[in-house]
């Protein structure tokens, strides 16, 4: 199998922050939830791999090909979502198709078209009037028409309402159809990347703390709750990291280490980013 | 490149009207002046206005962000941007010559003669200001930009002013200086491609 995306040792500096060692890849026909609090460096890693940022150190391949020696030939075949739309606000979904027809070979008015229409967005009014659900939808359309095989979303839900934001990992989900496409969808709404990922991939303080697959992690993973006596009959390698509570600790542990008679919770992601962010190591 | 000048003219459609309104209003105010000269120079003028909107609706979109996401060489988004200044000073003047002409002639204004001169000087003062200009936008945008702008403008004429009693002493005769408007464009043109080239790598090192 090739890989849509392979990360292996970015580093970038920037003025109060840092990437440190990114690696991580995102295997063809997959989605790859890419999650982190707030600047933990997920747009950071993101601008990266489209060369908005230049790397310090590292390499970046995107289907098999090098960054920075290739980056016409992937950009074709990439779509690039942010969280804002980036077209000038006088601009008419009609206009902005008239605009990517004359940027892509590949561009389908067509498609567009439809998709404009599938998702009510109105063709002719300008961006400025349109709410903030239709703006992202007119992006992830934009994004789309061009037939790419990789799509780069960098928080596309964030303050959207739940319907939008079902209505848009449904195109997500008719976009994987083919099993060439790919994903990499960063969000700290993670929610919506239980519903769709494949892979989450775990940044905190610019550093990955882990790349897996999504149901490998959430099976292994189990959130053990007691006081902290009680703590201590857990055998001290199965934990993973430890939080106290009003009640007492949560312990995020191993379930293959620990014993059938100890009752465990099944975590969702975002505990296990929490126990990663705000747990402690526990000895 | 097609794409980024269609953006830049949707864009401008939607003050059409203004422009528009502006345009005529100062063909109007030649007419009664009887002198092109206003007209002329406000083309000049509004050729650098709508280049800097041009880059003031880009920051407020963001838009050079996204345009990196697209296959588009940079050399190319920076070309856009030195096209459409061309064709909004030197093209719009082309468009205009015709009422250019006939203003001139209705009211017997300067002779033609005369006219090319002032045509040619300002083509080249208009060359110099988008040189200096757009690779002040490129690297700085155009919040401090517009601060050079008025440097770019004030300080030629504090120092014209300043030494124009030594520079009528010293001024070749008339017929000479008549010469050098006609080839100054080619100068003007000459260090436009040079701040092209500025341009490009300027926006090369550039993150977004």
């Amino acid at each position: 199998m090739t890989n849509a995306i392979e990360v292996l040792n970015l580093n970038k500096k920037l003025q109060q922050f840092q990437l440190r060692d990114v690696s991580f890849t995102l295997p063809t026909g997959t989605i790859m939830g890419f999650v982190g609090e707030n600047g933990a460096g997920k747009t950071t890693t993101i601008k990266c791999l489209i060369n908005l940022l230049k790397k310090d150190r590292g390499s970046i391949k995107l289907f098999g090909l090098e960054q920075d020696s290739n980056q016409l030939a992937i950009k074709e075949q990439i779509g690039v979502v942010f969280d804002h739309i980036h077209f000038l606000e006088m601009l008419t979904p009609k206009q902005i198709n008239q605009l990517m027809g004359a940027v892509y070979k590949t561009w389908d008015q067509q498609y567009f078209f439809k998709l404009m229409n599938q998702l009510k967005v109105p063709i002719h009014k300008p961006i400025k009037q349109l709410s903030s659900g239709m703006k992202m939808k007119l992006s992830i359309s934009t994004a789309l028409a061009h037939y790419p095989k990789l799509l780069i979303l960098d928080e596309p839900t964030s303050g959207l309402d739940p319907i939008v934001r079902e209505e848009i990992l449904d195109l997500f989900l008719e976009f994987m159809q083919d099993e060439e496409h790919s994903i990499l969808f960063s969000s700290h709404i993670t929610s919506d990347l239980e519903k769709i990922a494949d892979y989450i991939t775990f940044i905190h303080e610019g550093e990955i703390l882990f790349s897996e697959n999504k149901d490998d992690l959430l099976y292994h993973l189990g959130i053990w709750k007691g006081s902290l006596e009680q703590a201590k009959e857990l055998p001290d390698h199965a934990k993973v990291r430890m939080k106290e509570t009003p009640f007492g600790v949560e312990i995020l542990v191993k379930r293959n280490e620990v014993n059938n008679a100890f009752y465990l919770e099944k975590p969702t992601i975002e505990d296990i980013m929490l126990f990663y962010v705000k747990g402690d190591f526990l000895k | 490149m097609k794409a980024l000048l269609l953006k830049d003219f949707l864009a401008m459609k939607s003050q059409l009207k203004m422009i528009v309104s502006i345009l005529l209003l100062f063909v109007v105010v030649s007419f009664f002046l009887q002198d092109s000269f206003y007209l002329i120079l406000s083309i000049f003028i509004f050729g650098t206005i709508q280049v800097t909107t041009s880059f003031t609706y880009d920051e407020m979109s963001n838009w050079d962000q996204y345009a990196n996401t697209l296959p588009l060489e940079k050399s190319e988004i920076v070309k856009s941007k030195y096209v459409l200044s061309l064709l909004l000073s030197i093209g719009t003047l082309l468009l205009f010559s015709p009422i250019l002409l006939l203003i001139n002639h209705l009211t017997k204004g300067l002779l033609l003669f005369d006219l090319l001169p002032i045509i040619a000087l300002l083509a080249t003062g208009s060359l110099l200001i988008m040189s200096l200009l757009l690779p002040i936008y490129i690297k700085f945008g155009t919040q401090k930009g517009r601060l050079f702008l008025f440097l770019i403008v004030i300080l030629p004429i504090i120092g014209f002013n300043a030494s124009i009693s030594f520079i009528l002493d010293q001024l070749p005769p008339i017929e000479t200086l008549q010469k050098l408007s006609y080839v100054s464009p080619i100068f003007g043109a000459i260090l436009f491609i040079l701040s092209y080239i500025l341009s490009v790598k300027l926006y090369e090192t550039k993150e977004f």
